[in-house]
């Protein structure tokens, strides 16, 4: 491996920790606005559950936030994944010399 | 920021760069893309060796090491292949120089560097420390001096 495909290499690491950060600030002000509401709603008599609400409908959307930030890649992160592995089985099964 | 290679044109203009360049190693290859394309687009080896690993795997393009380099070069269909496409670089470079470029903030000149700092997790000592604090603050005495005049 070169440098040049190290440098790729680590650039699309770096891509997938911010997108991964990114998630995790979301699930954070998800976490945090809605024990709010939990708490709103608890403090004004705890009445009909509405805080269910936001709960389940931006909760969608943080699954597929989630979805692009863990499960799916850029096809440029997919053929070097591909590279990354097909480079560490090449170096653990070099190929014999006959 | 829209994209300046629109579909698959990445790998056009690739068989162009090697078909002008010759035999190149990635880092040749996004110079020469760099250079025929202008300033307004930077090239990131995270974007152009995957397109050369799919040029690979579609036999238009074939790569040997070579003192710890990695060279391509176009095979016979990838020959004719960039005969077809040339003038895409030209096309691409047209294109760019229309668009408008795209604004820099202090902030994103600031992650460019950190992002282009080798070993940046590596512990430093405490004598390194010292003056890598000092480049630092005077580095951002300057900035700030320069932004001050600036506004």
């Amino acid at each position: 491996m070169d440098d040049f495909a190290r440098a790729a290499f680590r650039e699309a690491e770096a891509k997938q920790i911010l997108r991964r950060r990114v998630f995790l600030l979301h699930l954070a002000i998800y976490v945090a606005t809605n024990v709010s509401l939990i708490g709103i709603w608890a403090l004004t008599g705890a009445g009909y559950p509405w805080f269910v609400f936001p709960i389940l409908g931006w909760g969608i959307g943080l699954v597929a936030h989630g979805a692009v930030a863990y499960l799916l890649s850029d096809p440029e992160e997919i053929v070097l994944r591909r590279e990354q592995q097909r480079l560490a089985a090449a170096q653990q099964d070099p190929p014999r010399s006959t | 920021m829209t994209r300046l290679f629109r579909r698959g044109e990445l790998k056009s203009a690739l068989l162009d760069a090697l078909d002008v360049a010759g035999p190149s190693n990635g880092y040749t290859i996004m110079q020469t893309l760099a250079e025929q394309i202008g300033e307004s687009w930077q090239p990131s080896p995270g974007a152009v060796y995957p397109a050369l690993l799919a040029l690979e795997d579609t036999g238009l393009v074939r790569g040997a090491d070579h003192n710890g380099s990695r060279v391509y070069e176009l095979t016979a269909a990838g020959r004719q292949a960039a005969s077809k496409l040339h003038g895409t670089l030209e096309a691409v470079a047209t294109r760019a120089r229309a668009a408008p470029p795209a604004p820099s903030t202090l902030g994103s000149l600031l992650d460019d560097f950190v992002t282009s700092i080798d070993g940046r997790h590596r512990a430093v000592d405490e004598q390194s420390k010292q003056a890598i604090a000092a480049i630092l603050d005077g580095a951002r005495n300057n900035i700030e001096r320069l932004i001050g005049k600036e506004t």
